[in-house]
């Protein structure tokens, strides 16, 4: 980088808006000539003093820290762990009376219309009812090998 | 203090000590150590950076989990030497966050106001109260790519090289992105909470 011989109150300005008030994430060239600039220009003063402002007022709204539900929930992460979708119905508090619900409606439907059968299903279906025994099978396997 | 107790210590210290490549790679091997080191150095600032441009925590913890969800399952094809973790964690969740963005369109002042410290009281909660809401509307204002990279650098504490890697721009970019919000603040808060800061 080019040394910087001076800076102007606008260049200070744009160094401002580009890197920040904090002086240590200004170049040494830009340090140095700020600090010249600073210590004869009031302008700078007043630039850099509104600068710091701006930087508190930015930290006014600090973000949250984790839950301590997410931080369980990340501790129990492994190579394993379902999609993001699965996740979110499963750990929202909110989905759950809406899974506890479908859970009941599909009992209940179970319950009214009863289980399916082979003959509900259709007669292609397999039967289980239709092999007797063992001895059935055994006999079915003779006579294949004969 | 038990043999036990200083054995655990000492594996602790020295997982604190490696790199996330190499916390990565033990990751891959099913190492627990590795990925509470991992999650305690990161997801502080996945939740954080998610919160600023979603203003939701429930949303802004649902991203930070699918990232490191993601982390965990990247890790067994994790080339060293690459993309930095971090880097990698963050752009994963700024294109979660901008997806979501994309599905609302909308953002809550309210929420930014509701954010109160519990450690202050009356006068001072209604001026603080004040604050975040005027400097959050602000900051929301601002067009996503401006407030991703304002967000990353002064919440996140990233340098402009680690922004640039994130939001896969050059460096000239991000400080111009940053020019851009920063003079768009002070002409906004200038007019908006004058009376906020004697120093305005």
């Amino acid at each position: 980088m080019n040394k910087m011989k001076s800076m102007t109150a606008s260049d200070f300005e744009s160094l401002l808006d580009r890197c920040g008030s904090v002086h240590s994430d200004w170049t040494a060239d830009e340090r140095e000539a700020a600090g010249r600039l600073l210590a004869q220009s009031t302008d700078a003063q007043f630039a850099l003093r509104r600068a710091e402002a701006l930087e508190r007022m930015l930290d006014a709204v600090p973000a949250p820290m984790p839950s301590d539900a997410l931080m369980a929930r990340v501790a129990t992460i492994s190579k394993e762990t379902p999609a993001y979708w699965i996740w979110t119905i499963v750990a929202r508090p909110a989905w759950r009376p809406a899974i506890l619900a479908a859970a009941m409606l599909g009992g209940v439907y179970l319950g009214v219309a009863g289980l399916p059968t082979s003959k509900a299903l259709g007669d292609n279906v397999f039967d289980l009812n239709s092999i007797a025994g063992g001895d059935e099978v055994l006999n079915m396997i003779e006579s294949l090998e004969e | 203090m038990s043999a036990g107790e200083r054995t655990r210590g000492d594996r602790a210290d020295d997982t604190a000590s490696l790199s996330d490549d190499v916390l990565v790679a033990r990751l891959a091997d099913g190492n627990k150590e590795a990925w509470n080191e991992i999650t305690r150095r990161h997801l502080g600032a996945l939740v954080g950076y998610a919160w600023h441009m979603l203003r939701d925590q429930a949303e802004a913890e649902d991203v930070a989990q699918e990232t490191m969800v993601r982390l965990m399952r990247k890790a067994e094809t994790w080339e060293p030497g690459g993309a930095k973790v971090k880097t990698w964690l963050f752009r994963v969740a700024i294109n979660q966050c901008i997806d979501r963005q994309r599905a609302r369109r909308t953002t809550s002042l309210d929420v930014v106001a509701e954010q109160a410290d519990p450690n202050t009281a009356g006068a001072t909660v209604a001026r603080d109260h004040a604050l975040r809401r005027t400097v959050g509307g602000a900051v929301d204002g601002l067009p996503t790519r401006q407030k991703q990279a304002l967000t990353l650098v002064h919440y996140q504490g990233f340098s402009q090289q680690e922004a640039a890697e994130a939001l896969a721009v050059s460096v000239d970019a991000v400080e111009s992105l940053l020019a851009r919000a920063r003079r768009t603040l002070k002409t906004q808060l200038k007019d908006l909470a004058g009376d906020l800061l004697e120093e305005w």
